[in-house]
C-alpha cells in the first residue's frame, strides 16, 4: 500500500511543471558547482594585461577589473552560495524545529516564552537586523564567513519555529497521539514517531522556499560589502565590485546577478510546485 | 470594543519590551571599549585616559547593563535616541533628516504597486489558467526571485547609460524617482498580485456569484461590484500590513540609487560604526512593525464585528 502511494505521489511530482522546471534549474546549477574544478579555471588568478575584457571566446563572461575570468568566478560562486545557504538552512531548521516543537508540545510557560521570542524576531525586519548583526560581528570577530552564517541564522530560525509550533499544536489533540499517550508512550517517542513524519512535508516546502530567501540575503549582504569578503568568489560581492564599472563593463554586474536570480527562481519554482502537490494530496485525503 | 483594544494593546507590551532589549543589546555586543572609540573620533588618535574616562561617564558607559538599559529606555520613550558617535548630533535629528526621502520612495512605490497588483490580480482571477494568468504568475515569480539591487543596476544600465533618459542616482525631482520606484515595485507587487488573485477566486466560487450570474448580470458587474467588493477586506488588510516599510523601505534599492533615506543611513552607520544610530533604526523599524500590525487588527475589528465578538 505504501509503495502504491509513493508511486502516485512521485507521478504527481513528475506531472507538476513547476516542480520539474525548478528541479531542472537546481540540478543544472548544482552540477555546475560540483564540476567547478573541471569546467572552470582558477577564479583567483589575476591578469592585469587582460583586465575588463568584454565577453569573448576565451572569457565567455568577460574579465573583471583585475583581469580575473568572470565565468570561472561565477561558477565557483555556485559553491560558495549553495554551501553557505545550506549551512544556514540546516542550522536554522534544527534550532527552529526544536524550539517550535517543544513550544507546541509542552505548551504553558515554555510556549509563552518561545512564542514571545518568536514575536520579537518577527517584528524586526530581517535584513535590518542582519545588517546590524553582521556589522557588530565583523568588529568583534574580524572578517569571516561565520559572521554571515551566524547573523542570518539568528533571524532565520523563526519561520521554522512558527510553522513547527503550529503543526505540533494541531497534531497534539489528534486521536492517535492521545491514544499513544494513554498507552503510556513517552514525549520523545511521540515527537519522533508521530510528529516528525507529519511535519516533514510542510518543512520540506518551507525549507525549499526559504533557501531562496537565504540566497537573496547572502547576495544582498555581499552587495552591501558586509557579506562574504573578496577574494572568495560570491555573486553579490562580485556585483558590488562590478557596479563601479557599470558604464564600461556591464558584464561584471550582469552575469553574477543572472545566476542569483536563476537559482532563487529554481528554489521558488520547486517550493511552489511541492506546495501545490501536497495541497492537492490533502484535498484528496479529506 | 474597548476591551478588545485594551487586550490587543496589552499583548504588544512583551513584544515591544523584547524589541527594545534586543536593539539595546546590539550596543552591548560592541567589541572593545566604545568610550575609547568615541574619544578617538572626537579628540584624535590617542586620547588620554582622563579623556576616555570623561567620555565614558558622559555616555553613561560606566554603569551596569540593567541600569544603562533602563536609562536608555526612559530617554527613548521621550524620543531621545542619544548622540551619534561619529556625527556628534542627536540621532533623532539624523533620522528626521533622512525620513522624508524614505517616505517619498515608499508612498510612490506603494501607490503604483497597489494599482498594478489589483489590476493584474483581477485579470488573472477572471482568466484563471489562461495565458494572462500564466503571464502574471511568471511575473510575480520573477518579482520575488530577481534581486532588486541587480534589477536596479540593469535599469540604470538601460535607461541611464544606454538611452540617457533618466538620472542613474541621487535625490530630487520626479525624474529621480522613476527608476527606484520601478525597481522596488517589481518585487513589492509580486506577492500582492497573487493575493488579490486568490481572494477574488475564492469570492467568485461562492453561491451568491452564481445567483448574480443566473440573474443575467454582466460579468463586469459581477466581478467588480459584487465579488471584488467582498474580497476587499482581506486585500486592504494585507496591503496595510506592508505600511511598516514606510520607515526603512527597501535598503537595497536605496543603496543602489544612492537614495538618501533611512535604509542607506543604516548601511552607512554600520560602516561608520555609529552604533547609536544603528540601534535606533533597529528599534524604530521593530516598533513600527508592531504598531502597524495592531492598527490593522483594530481596523479589521471595526470593519468586521465578528472578530471582536469572536474573542
Amino acid at each position: 500500500m505504501e509503495f502504491a502511494q509513493g508511486t502516485i505521489f512521485r507521478s504527481k511530482l513528475l506531472n507538476n511543471n513547476l516542480c520539474l522546471i525548478g528541479f531542472g534549474i537546481l540540478a543544472f546549477i548544482t552540477l555546475m558547482g560540483v564540476l567547478a574544478p573541471v569546467i572552470a579555471k582558477n577564479p583567483y588568478k589575476t591578469n592585469i594585461a587582460e583586465r575588463l575584457e568584454p565577453p569573448n571566446l576565451k572569457h565567455p563572461f568577460g574579465t573583471d577589473q583585475l583581469g580575473r575570468d568572470v565565468y570561472s568566478r561565477v561558477v565557483w560562486g555556485v559553491r560558495t552560495t549553495l554551501l553557505v545557504a545550506l549551512t544556514i538552512s540546516l542550522m536554522s531548521m534544527s534550532i527552529g524545529c526544536f524550539l517550535g516543537a517543544i513550544a507546541g508540545y509542552f505548551g504553558g510557560i515554555v510556549d509563552d516564552i518561545i512564542g514571545r521570542v518568536i514575536d520579537v524576531f518577527l517584528a524586526i525586519p530581517e535584513l535590518v537586523f542582519n545588517i546590524a548583526l553582521v556589522g557588530v560581528f565583523c568588529l568583534a570577530y574580524g572578517e569571516s564567513i561565520w559572521n554571515v552564517i551566524l547573523a542570518v541564522v539568528i533571524t532565520n530560525w523563526v519561520s521554522y519555529a512558527r510553522i513547527m509550533r503550529g503543526i505540533v499544536l494541531s497534531l497534539k489533540e489528534r486521536e492517535f497521539v492521545l491514544c499513544e499517550k494513554a498507552l503510556g508512550a513517552g514525549d520523545l517517542y511521540i515527537l519522533i514517531r508521530h510528529v516528525m513524519p507529519n511535519a516533514i512535508g510542510p518543512m520540506i516546502v518551507l525549507a525549499t522556499l526559504n533557501m531562496g530567501n537565504v540566497i537573496m540575503t547572502i547576495a544582498s549582504l555581499g552587495f552591501l560589502g558586509l557579506g562574504i569578503q573578496p577574494p572568495t568568489p560570491e555573486w553579490g560581492q562580485m556585483i558590488n565590485a562590478g557596479k563601479n564599472y557599470i558604464t564600461t563593463a556591464p558584464w561584471l554586474t550582469f552575469f553574477p546577478g543572472l545566476f542569483i536570480a536563476v537559482s532563487i527562481l529554481g528554489f521558488n519554482l520547486l517550493g511552489e510546485g511541492l506546495q501545490e502537490v501536497m495541497d492537492r494530496e490533502r484535498i484528496v485525503e479529506t | 470594543m474597548k476591551r478588545y483594544i485594551a487586550k490587543r494593546l496589552l499583548q504588544t507590551i512583551p513584544t515591544l519590551f523584547g524589541v527594545s532589549l534586543l536593539s539595546f543589546s546590539l550596543l552591548y555586543l560592541f567589541p572593545g571599549d566604545p568610550a575609547e572609540f568615541v574619544a578617538q573620533i572626537r579628540y584624535g588618535i590617542e586620547p588620554s585616559p582622563q579623556v576616555v574616562e570623561e567620555v565614558r561617564r558622559e555616555l553613561g558607559l560606566n554603569e551596569p547593563f540593567l541600569i544603562r538599559y533602563v536609562h536608555w529606555l526612559s530617554h527613548v520613550i521621550r524620543g531621545n535616541f542619544g548622540i551619534s558617535w561619529t556625527e556628534g548630533e542627536p540621532v533623532i535629528k539624523l533620522i528626521m533628516q533622512r525620513f522624508p526621502a524614505s517616505a517619498e520612495l515608499f508612498f510612490a512605490t506603494f501607490a503604483i504597486s497597489i494599482a498594478f497588483a489589483v489590476f493584474l490580480g483581477i485579470l488573472s482571477a477572471i482568466y484563471k489558467d489562461k495565458a494572462i494568468d500564466h503571464f502574471c504568475r511568471i511575473f510575480s515569480l520573477l518579482g520575488i526571485s530577481i534581486p532588486s539591487f541587480w534589477l536596479g543596476l540593469m535599469l540604470i544600465w538601460i535607461f541611464s547609460v544606454q538611452l540617457h533618459l533618466l538620472p542613474a542616482f541621487g535625490y530630487g525631482g520626479l525624474r529621480h524617482l522613476i527608476l527606484p520606484v520601478l525597481t522596488w515595485s517589481f518585487s513589492f507587487m509580486a506577492i500582492k498580485t497573487r493575493f488579490v488573485r486568490s481572494c477574488l477566486i475564492e469570492e467568485l466560487s461562492k453561491e451568491y456569484v452564481v445567483v448574480a450570474r443566473a440573474k443575467g448580470l454582466k460579468d463586469r458587474v459581477v466581478v467588480l461590484r459584487h465579488a471584488f467588493r467582498n474580497a476587499l477586506i482581506p486585500i486592504i488588510t494585507y496591503f496595510s500590513l506592508s505600511i511598516h516599510h514606510l520607515i526603512i523601505g527597501s535598503i537595497m534599492v536605496e543603496v543602489v540609487f544612492s537614495w538618501p533615506g533611512l535604509g542607506s543611513l543604516l548601511v552607512e552607520s554600520v560602516f561608520k560604526r555609529d552604533f547609536p544610530v544603528v540601534q535606533a533604526l533597529v528599534l524604530i523599524s521593530g516598533v513600527m512593525f508592531v504598531f502597524v500590525n495592531i492598527a490593522v487588527d483594530l481596523l479589521y475589528a471595526v470593519i468586521d464585528p465578528r472578530i471582536r465578538y469572536g474573542e
